[in-house]
């Protein structure tokens, strides 16, 4: 087990490597100076003189060979310096620090709703296929799952925050509330209400329907029913047995999904203004601001890939039947 | 010149105007007209402030924020003349390259320290220095002697030049920066942040992505405009822009034309919003790439102009908020040349040009060829804008009768910008902001070909040329205005752009706002008095407090 | 179950009837006549016109001329025909669905967006799963090098939003139907890869693998027989998300501003066109919306109904 985990923490620095690489390489295939982006001149500014634009590169090093610059990053990241950011202004580490709380509330609530409905509603129709709650979720869902997010909450917004002005209209808290004391609890909880219901009613669908897909083939293997044939109740069958087997598939999707928790959405942190990862991360590409772009992706590996070590770690304790690392 | 997204709503800057949808001064029922002091405003940016360090300074959101912070040497007013604002008076020698300014003495900086003369030299030092990034700033003072320019006093200040330029005063309208805060650390890097500046308002607190607040300064040395605090809200997205001040949490923004159509005869919308509409000095326009095989030929630039109706277009997504533009100048402006008349929509005209230039159908695909190769242009579009969308959808739908294709391709902008500026493009469709100086330098002269300057269509034309070398250096507004229209006349022959439209700007305020002037010639910003006269009647500042402690 | 079988059939058909749309769309909604009287004859122009229309590249072929016998379309419209004139109209007898804001018919575009849309989503789902389930299943039957190697790709891929991802993709390479097809199949085939791959290593293990193993079958045989069929279930339902999937996040994509570069229409672009018009035209949302969810629904249904019959354990009952 502990040569596994050995060989597994340095695929994974290879492959932190490798990402690191692939991302710097992207980044400077794709056309667009950083310097011309920085003084604004695609924001409604002037060109600048080929003069400034040089000193640009040189006081930020894009003046030196890629090889130089990636060696330049890399020696730094291992110090955990990853730059400043050309866009912001300021250190890397500083400016995605700030943002992920938000991006992590924000997504962490989603996902908590998606599950809390999603989850129940799955069991109940996989107790019962073909039923009317199997049947009429199954709709609903879908509907709720067709519906494009960004429409949604264009929706939503009109309804809510400009109709009947019960709700506010983008933001994490309101401006006012911080001039005088810092954002409330309850003004925090309102501007959350919108985001967190428009990146949430699509989720639903998706786990109410993988659960009810992988509690229905438990249930249709031979020991669930040997279970009921020794006479185990139903919702006892239900929850103890059938459940409990959905727990391999159920930890493979934790896997994808809880890197998302810090991946943010860019439709939804655009449209509601919500300063997380993922607006950040797309302006970032937009301005070609390497430093950035470079330590987001950072971030976001460091975490997916610790994650899918506890999932691989977790197969072995929910099945016993797979033998982690097991070569052939 | 600045260059921008035709959109139109990336501008908050207006320079010019156009009459008032109603009079100035009619506006709020039953209150008084006499202003009050007191009062929160809240206004939109479009987006954050990358910095606040006037020196490095580009975009209009910043240029917005610090117009509020710093006072100017000089000064515009609402007629386009130059008046003292920090400097109270000043001279110029003979041969116009040393000019000597006298600063008002009673005026400081927020934190209480006078302004002096060295602060000016400071201030011009850091312009011209390529470390400090100065993009808008450092051309205005190409040529400026350093060693010669000094503080003769603590309140006078010379300034001289190599070069004597006509536009030379107004480069003045610069604020100034205080040495004793803004040498200390690192220039470019140390003050994206704060901003100690000599205007009237400080700011006091800024949270990055979402708002920057604004205090009136009570040590202020003129009289004290009227609103206490100003709030900038960014929103970046025009919808989401316009339904914050539809719900009242935001005081003003800039309309679309739907919006604006929409709403400007609807009573419940009217009752508290009321819309100013004016032109900018700035228009829209289609640069060709003039070394492309199939663009070098000026009659097939002319031709391709005919196939753009550019009065449906105007009637039908601008509701006639817009008006067509003939060459380099705006209607609006001196320079511009009344008998250039706009070329028409005449597809017919145009497939005589096209044919005369040897290109048919000669395959019967419906779409001109000329030895094997089909007529077609690209033209880059920034993706998500959909206002250039629409129109290039127009253009291709017209050019597609008169059997030219054309193909959309849209990018993400840092992308056509970096296209656009290394010549791999044939066209695109872009906006300038103008200066009020009419010079067409950077933009024509065969020298500023990318990186040097502004003429990524390649445009050369010799006459063009000594035009616009002489027009630089007359100080004669009379003759530099016929060198101008001669220039207008010549680049509307030889159409390097399309010349496309001028389009109103639509600006929706919530009428709690009074005293909003635009002015003749500088519309609503970057004149004097400007926003520092509005005010807010103490009747509607009840939802203030409730917005801003809920 | 018979229910399986049902949704099985309601699904394929519901697919099969916006297949066949979206194959016939240069038939259905056009500006040209389907057929003309003419001095010498019948004539077909749309017919004529129909392959071409269907590679976006069409030729103008000959319309009628004055007093020819035409039988128009069931739509008479292009989906390119601007009519600033008829900006926003709401929908009415002469355009069923309205117009957009450029006076477009909002039904020939939402026809003709079935062809882009469909084939965005398909093809994006099938090569996600065909990368995911190689992939996947390679991982988790050979397990090793070949394992570790194939999951921190997955890992690798994952890591990067996959918005993001998109974006510098798209910026890249030129913007089109073929590079959003590219971004969004390179983006999605990790959740197949980790369901496939989870699922062999649970079946790997179970009975029948092991029965198989010890009556001597081959490995080949163990892998077509006994895994695919058992891994292949649960893939199958996560790539009915993932067509879904694909044609939302396509429109997502489009309302960014990436998305097919107009004036071609997918169902995606036809809605974030409508972003500025959300309150003064809802048909331009509403019928795209009806579209994707149309589809949507299909391929669940087709998904739910393929799950059933594929599922070993489900034949049981």
């Amino acid at each position: 087990m502990s040569g596994y985990l050995g060989r597994r923490l340095l695929t994974t620095a290879a492959t932190l490597i490798g990402i690191t690489l692939v991302v710097f390489g992207l980044m400077h295939l794709a056309p667009g100076d950083p310097a011309l982006l920085l003084t604004g001149a695609v924001r409604g500014g002037r060109v600048p003189p080929p003069d400034v634009l040089e000193a640009i590169r040189a006081e930020h090093g894009l003046d030196r060979s890629l090889g130089a610059q990636y060696l330049a990053w890399a020696a730094a990241a291992l110090r955990f310096d990853f730059g400043d950011s050309l866009a912001h202004r300021r250190p890397v580490r500083t400016v995605i620090a700030e943002r992920i709380p938000a991006t992590l509330l924000l997504n962490g609530l989603a996902l908590l709703v998606a599950l809390a409905i999603g989850i129940p509603l799955g069991v109940a129709a996989a107790a019962r296929p073909g039923s009317l709650v199997d049947r009429g979720s199954a709709v609903v869902l879908f509907l709720l799952y067709s519906l494009p997010a960004f429409w949604v909450a264009l929706l939503l917004i009109e309804l809510f925050a400009v109709r009947l002005g019960v709700l506010p209209l983008m933001g994490m808290s309101s401006s006012g509330a911080s001039v005088g004391r810092a954002g409330g609890l309850a003004d925090r909880l309102e501007h959350l209400v919108l985001p967190v219901t428009v990146l949430a009613y699509g989720q639903i669908a998706f786990f109410a329907r993988f659960v009810r897909s992988a509690l229905r083939e438990t249930l249709g293997t031979p020991f669930i029913r040997t279970a009921r044939a020794k006479g185990a109740g139903s919702i006892r069958v239900l929850w103890i047995h059938g459940f409990r087997n959905t727990l391999v598939p159920l930890i493979s999707l934790a896997g994808l999904v809880i890197p998302w928790l810090v991946s943010g959405s860019v439709v939804v942190e655009q449209i509601f203004q919500w300063d997380g990862i993922g607006r950040l991360f797309f302006g970032a590409v937009l301005a070609r601001d390497y430093p950035l772009v470079l330590g987001l992706a950072v971030v976001t590996a460091v975490v997916t890939m610790a994650v899918s070590l506890c999932a691989d770690l977790l197969y072995a304790v929910a099945d016993p039947r797979v033998r982690v690392g097991e070569g052939r | 010149m600045r260059w921008r997204i035709p959109a139109g709503v990336l501008v908050a800057l207006a320079l010019a105007c156009a009459p008032p949808e109603r009079p100035a001064g009619t506006k709020g029922e039953g209150s008084s007209d006499v202003p009050v002091e007191g009062g929160h405003l809240v206004r939109r940016l479009e987006g954050d402030a990358g910095t606040l360090n006037f020196v490095m300074h580009s975009t209009q959101p910043e240029k917005l924020v610090l117009s509020y912070l710093h006072d100017a040497l000089v000064e515009v007013n609402r007629n386009l003349e130059v008046i003292p604002g920090l400097a109270r008076s000043w001279t110029v020698s003979d041969d116009r390259l040393t000019w000597v300014f006298e600063l008002e003495p009673a005026a400081t900086f927020s934190d209480g320290r006078p302004v002096r003369a060295q602060d000016v030299v400071f201030t011009l030092r850091r312009i011209v220095d390529p470390k400090s990034q100065s993009v808008q700033l450092s051309g205005l003072f190409a040529g400026l002697k350093l060693d010669q320019t000094r503080a003769l006093d603590d309140h006078t200040v010379q300034v001289v030049f190599t070069q004597a330029r006509p536009a030379q005063l107004l480069a003045f309208n610069i604020a100034v920066l205080p040495e004793h805060v803004y040498s200390k650390g690192d220039f470019a890097s140390s003050f994206h942040d704060r901003a100690i500046g000599s205007g009237p308002y400080e700011m006091v607190r800024r949270v990055r992505g979402s708002e920057i607040l604004l205090e009136r300064r009570e040590n202020y040395w003129r009289e004290k405009p009227y609103i206490e605090s100003i709030l900038f809200r960014i929103i970046e997205d025009r919808n989401q822009a316009w339904n914050a001040l539809r719900a009242g949490e935001i005081d003003e923004t800039i309309a679309t034309s739907d919006q604006w159509l929409a709403n400007r005869e609807d009573p419940s919308f009217t009752s508290t919003i009321e819309f100013h509409r004016f032109y900018e000095l700035g228009y829209n326009f289609i640069p060709w790439n003039n070394r492309d095989p199939i663009l070098a030929d000026p009659a097939i630039r002319r031709a391709l102009t005919m196939c753009l109706d550019r009065r449906l277009i105007i009637e039908k997504l601008y509701y006639g908020t817009a008006r067509i533009i003939t060459g380099p100048f705006t209607p609006n402006h001196w320079a511009f040349n009344p008998s250039v008349s706009p070329i028409e929509f005449d597809p017919t005209a145009a497939g005589k040009v096209f044919a005369a230039a040897g290109w048919s159908d000669s395959d019967r695909d419906g779409v001109l060829d000329r030895e094997g190769e089909p007529f077609e242009i690209e033209m880059l579009l920034v993706a998500g804008d959909t206002s250039s969308a629409n129109q290039a959808q127009i253009y291709q739908d017209q050019l597609a009768r008169a059997g030219v294709r054309l193909r959309i391709t849209q990018l993400d902008a840092a992308t056509l910008f970096s296209r656009v500026l290394s010549g791999e493009f044939q066209s695109t469709m872009l906006a300038w902001s103008l200066d009020l100086d009419p010079d067409l330098f950077s933009l024509f002269h065969s020298s500023q070909f990318p990186p040097n300057g502004q003429n990524f269509v390649y445009y050369d034309n010799p006459e063009v040329d000594r035009l616009i070398e002489v027009g630089r250096t007359e100080f004669d507004r009379n003759r530099r205005a016929e060198i101008y229209r001669e220039l207008h006349e010549i680049l509307a022959r030889d159409q390097p752009y399309a010349w496309t439209i001028q389009v109103s700007t639509k600006w929706a305020v919530n009428r709690r706002v009074r005293g909003v002037e635009h002015a003749e010639g500088l519309g609503l910003f970057g004149w004097s008095p400007g926003p520092l006269q509005w005010w807010i009647a103490p009747e509607d500042r009840g939802s203030e407090s409730e917005r801003r402690e809920p | 179950m018979r229910g399986g079988s049902l949704a099985l059939r309601a699904g394929a058909a519901l697919l099969a009837a916006l297949a066949a749309v979206a194959l016939l769309s240069p038939l259905i909604a056009t500006d040209l006549p389907l057929a003309v009287r003419g001095a010498t004859g019948w004539r077909f122009p749309a017919f004529a016109n129909w392959l071409p229309a269907l590679l976006d590249a069409p030729a103008p072929a000959e319309s009628a001329a004055e007093g020819e016998r035409v039988v128009s379309a069931p739509v008479p419209y292009s989906p390119r025909n601007i009519s600033l004139a008829e900006r926003l109209e709401p929908p009415s007898r002469r355009h069923r669905l309205g117009t957009d804001e450029l006076g477009r018919d909002v039904l020939a575009r939402v026809i003709h967006g079935a062809r882009i849309s469909l084939v965005v989503g398909f093809c994006s789902a099938l090569f996600a799963l065909l990368i995911g389930c190689a992939l996947g299943g390679c991982a988790g039957y050979f397990g090793g090098w070949i394992d570790g190697a194939v999951m921190r790709l997955v890992d690798a891929i994952i890591a990067f939003p996959f918005m993001i991802l998109l974006l510098t993709i798209v910026a890249i390479l030129e913007p089109g139907m073929a590079t959003i097809v590219l971004a969004l199949a390179l983006t999605s085939w990790t959740a197949e890869a980790r369901l496939v791959r989870g699922e062999v290593l649970r079946v790997r293990e179970t009975e029948y693998a092991t029965a198989a193993k010890a009556v001597g079958a081959g490995k080949g045989r163990i892998v077509v027989r006994h895994l695919i069929p058992n891994a292949l279930a649960p893939a199958i339902v996560t790539t009915t998300f993932g067509v879904s999937g694909a044609i939302l996040a396509e429109s997502a994509i489009s309302f960014l501003g990436f998305g097919i570069s107009s004036p071609r229409a997918s169902w995606g672009t036809i809605l974030s066109s409508a972003d500025d018009y959300l309150l003064q035209a809802w048909w331009l949302t509403a019928f795209p919306g009806i579209a994707i969810f149309l589809t949507v629904i299909a391929c669940n249904l087709l998904g739910e109904g393929l799950r059933d019959a594929l599922d070993p354990a489900g034949s049981q009952r």
